[in-house]
């Protein structure tokens, strides 16, 4: 028997039905999203034109999202994972279409989708949408689904930041997006999305060169240091055991041109030659944080090369 | 001019200077840089140590009970490395063959793994005599109750007991009726 569009189409709606019904029990979210995520998976790979029409519609991509955001929060947000995996699936598929159209229709669902996390993120409205909204940065970044140029160009920005060269511009935008997610790593049930999503953006924004962006603007810190910076001198004790435990250490080990800019940065040589006073305690006490991160960290890095590149002490 | 200086001499370099700083919340990080240690069986150095002598004093009489909590943590922590540092120290001593300890602890050979457990030894003395210092009548409430936090915690009192000081710290004088 064949299947019409339209009995297709409803098919799918009851689906999305069921994995969006408030009141449903755990279990049967979970078989309901693992149902609506096997039909849309193998539907956009069907031989059947019409079907894969319909899994890899736009609004239903979008539906999808939205069940991700607004679900996860739910007792346990495992059907949510698979929910976000089928997601990047589908944009993969959609990408992979001939039709220009289409290729099209998928960064524009990739780049809207982006644009909401990163606003989420940014904005104080909705709590509930922050973890989801960085775990789906964090899933595209590291997947490589977007480009991080492209992420970075949909940066909420203030006008102010406009006027600078667009070098300047892409530091501060980053600045103030590392500030937001530090921000909302004070939240224990945040901080874990927080530091994956830190770690990736770094990993892949120094895999595309951004570092050498501030070393050509001859900035000497990377965009993450101030940022962190402040939150330990204004933080608790208890957000700054947060930063040294979940942040800092991927920070750190991302690449060793940004330990190595970041060592730069500390004022280690005036520390170590005595002249303490000079010295904030803010610095100080970021200085003493990072020492003892990088002396627990298990690396590949060739600490002692870095650190001796980076210091002197006059005896 | 010096360069190509060691992650860990300049760590304990910079610590020992802003041991000296003014500010709690710096001397508290100090102290935490010096007496932590990725490795928690890991040996002090000697001048880690005196200077950690040095500092607890000022440490225990501080006004701020936020500082001075963080300071009796810093003491906890501090113990329970000195604990396992000592026992693994000892097994070192006693044992016939080299062991991977001594590659650990970077001692190279039996005297230098003798004069380590001497002064970790000494160490655990000179703390046990300390708090008893803090708790006399003259301290002040400060001293006191800091003292007395420090010897609930269980490290402590392990750490007391592998340095065999701890029934030393019980025998209390009594006075002739």
């Amino acid at each position: 028997m064949t299947l019409t569009g339209r009995r297709l189409r409803s098919l799918l709606d009851d689906f999305f039905v069921t994995a969006e019904q408030l009141q449903l029990p755990v279990r049967y979210r979970a078989a309901a999203c693992n149902t609506l995520c096997g039909f849309l998976e193998q539907g956009s790979q069907s031989t059947s034109p019409k079907l894969r029409e319909i899994c890899l519609n736009r609004f239903a991509w979008r539906r999808l999202l939205s069940l991700y955001l607004e679900r996860f929060q739910d007792p346990t947000s495992k059907p949510m994972k698979q929910v976000l995996s089928t997601l990047i699936k589908l944009l993969d598929r959609k990408s992979e279409q001939k039709a220009d159209q289409a290729c099209d229709n998928a960064s524009t669902l990739l780049e809207d989708a982006a644009s909401r996390s990163l606003s989420f993120i940014s904005s104080h409205e909705d709590l509930s949408f922050i973890k989801p909204a960085m775990l789906f940065l964090d899933t595209i970044i590291s997947k490589k689904t977007i480009n991080l140029r492209t992420l970075i160009s949909l940066l909420p920005s203030d006008t102010s930041v406009l006027s600078a060269t667009s070098s300047e511009t892409m530091y501060y935008l980053v600045q103030s997006f590392v500030a937001s997610v530090i921000r909302w790593a004070r939240q224990i049930d945040i901080v874990s999305a927080a530091g994956k999503l830190l770690n990736s953006f770094f990993s892949e924004y120094n895999a595309s060169g951004g570092n050498k962006v501030f070393t050509s603007l001859e900035i000497l810190e990377p965009p993450w240091f101030q940022p962190v910076n402040v939150e330990i001198s204004n933080g608790s004790p208890a957000v700054v055991e947060i930063l040294e435990k979940q942040i800092l250490p991927g920070l750190l080990r991302t690449d060793p041109n940004m330990t190595l800019q970041t060592l730069r940065s500390l004022p280690l040589s005036q520390l170590a030659n005595g002249s303490i006073g000079s010295v904030s305690e803010r610095n100080i006490r970021f200085c003493l944080l990072v020492l003892k991160i990088l002396g627990d960290m298990k690396s590949d890095l060739d600490l002692s090369t870095l650190f001796s590149l980076s210091i002197s002490i006059t005896d | 001019m010096l360069a190509g200086c060691s992650l860990k001499a300049v760590k304990e370099r910079i610590a020992f200077l802003c041991l000296q700083h003014q500010s709690p919340a710096i001397m508290n990080a100090a102290a935490t840089l010096l007496s932590h240690s990725r490795v928690v069986s890991e040996p002090m150095d000697k001048p880690a140590l005196q200077a950690l002598k040095n500092v607890l004093p000022s440490f225990f009489a501080g006004s701020d009970p936020k500082a001075r909590g963080d300071s009796l943590s810093i003491v906890k922590r501090l113990c329970n490395r000195l604990a396992v540092a000592i026992g693994r120290l000892r097994k070192a001593v006693s044992s016939s063959s080299p062991s991977s300890l001594q590659v650990q602890c970077s001692a190279g050979d039996d005297k230098v793994v003798q004069l380590q457990l001497g002064y970790h030894l000494e160490f655990g003395v000179w703390l046990q005599s300390f708090l008893q210092l803090e708790l006399q009548p003259s301290a002040s409430y400060q001293r006191h109750i800091a003292s007395l936090k420090v010897l609930s915690f269980e490290a402590v009192r392990d750490f007391f007991v592998t340095c065999e000081v701890f029934q030393r710290f019980l025998c209390i004088e009594r006075p002739l009726m």
